[in-house]
């Protein structure tokens, strides 16, 4: 019974469907994550809730744009590699279409100040937005002082030392990078 | 061709060390455009944030083929968009191979990132408010983009989630108040 649903469920379905949510979402990745779950774990069980609970984790975890990653491994826990990439042409083509057409008419009309003053005040939205998601993490993961410290760390760095922003990343990807080596060896040599 | 081959650098260095998704990634891009490159100006980002609002899709690839296309017209675009996905995708393609123990990894690495995903997203936060509340060359700060910004405040707390109405709203107003007192 599993076996009929799964090859029902074409690639061209897993196009069409990521076509589609990509097209009618606004907001970025994390708008998609509800349509996503409704349909592949709560509708359709093509992922199970481990599966998927692993799956926002790695998203999360990997660089890159969010909906992307997502996109990676929904199609690869449907489909394999093959799903994989139609999941991620049918998340970045509305995008880069719209992108095109729209884009180019803006930076035609970009001269003209009311495009201008337009598109300054749709700029505000993302600062308030912005201070919304900092304060819900912040009061999620400030409960440590670990973390509070590692943040002024941060901070200060780029701040106060002027550091460039992708030399203070890669300092903490190299501490990240130990960390999760000291893991593999603990996990591989017991 | 220099400047595509430096746009695609940008780009890939952008995504491979991009932790965090569109928030956390546009101190980088502000970093990477206006100050090191110089590709494209202040005003011009602010603009760039407004235009990836506004299209449906993720936001990090819409602020990629917006910045492409600003520089380097279409074929700008196609570079900015592939390099945006494709470090993603070899990495992702390399997690799957080593599955059975990389969910541990994977959440020693989202609690290791934790602080800097939150030191990004408040640098993030100052570069949109010193680029839109104090713009270059005045020396007092914009009265416009303050009332804006807390009617995005109110919205926000409201309604909880951002969505188009409050960002074509939010672009309406401003053209109204220059209309009506003067930028």
């Amino acid at each position: 019974m599993e076996e009929i649903e799964k090859k029902a469920f074409s690639l061209k379905t897993l196009f069409t469907n990521f076509f589609s949510i990509s097209m009618f979402t606004l907001g970025g990745g994390y708008s998609m994550l509800l349509p996503l779950y409704e349909f592949y774990v709560k509708e359709k069980k093509l992922i199970s809730q481990e599966d998927w609970d692993e799956a926002i984790i790695i998203s999360q975890s990997s660089p890159g744009a969010f909906a992307v990653n997502l996109a990676y491994l929904v199609g690869y826990y449907t489909h394999g590699i093959w799903g994989a990439i139609i999941a991620i042409i049918g998340m970045v083509l509305p995008s880069f279409l719209s992108m095109l057409t729209l884009g180019s008419l803006m930076i035609y009309f970009f001269d003209g100040s009311t495009m201008k003053t337009f598109l300054f005040g749709v700029a505000c939205g993302p600062v308030a937005y912005y201070v919304d998601a900092f304060y819900r993490s912040a009061v999620k993961a400030f409960k440590e002082i670990k973390v509070i410290l590692a943040f002024m760390l941060f901070i200060v760095l780029i701040y106060y030392f002027k550091l460039p922003i992708l030399s203070v990343i890669s300092i903490a990807l190299a501490t990240v990078l130990v960390q999760v080596i000291l893991l593999f060896f603990k996990t591989k040599f017991k | 061709m220099i400047v595509l081959l430096t746009l695609a650098k940008v780009f890939f260095l952008i995504t491979l060390l991009g932790f965090g998704g569109a928030n956390g990634v546009l101190p980088l891009l502000h970093e990477q455009l206006v100050h090191v490159t110089k590709f494209i100006s202040e005003e011009q980002f602010v603009g760039l944030v407004g235009v990836s609002q506004l299209t449906p899709g993720p936001i990090l690839i819409n602020s990629a083929t917006y910045a492409g296309l600003t520089v380097y017209g279409i074929t700008g675009a196609t570079v900015t968009t592939i390099l945006v996905v494709l470090p993603s995708f070899f990495i992702l393609s390399g997690a799957m191979s080593l599955k059975h123990h990389s969910e541990a990894i994977f959440s020693t690495i989202r609690e290791g990132f934790r602080p800097l995903a939150l030191a990004l997203l408040g640098v993030g936060i100052l570069v949109l408010v010193s680029t839109v509340v104090f713009p270059e060359g005045s020396s007092y700060p914009s009265f416009k983009a303050i009332f804006l910004i807390t009617i995005g405040f109110f919205y926000i707390w409201v309604i909880k989630k951002p969505s188009l109405y409050l960002f074509i709203s939010l672009g309406c107003l401003s053209i109204t108040w220059d209309f009506f007192i003067g930028s």
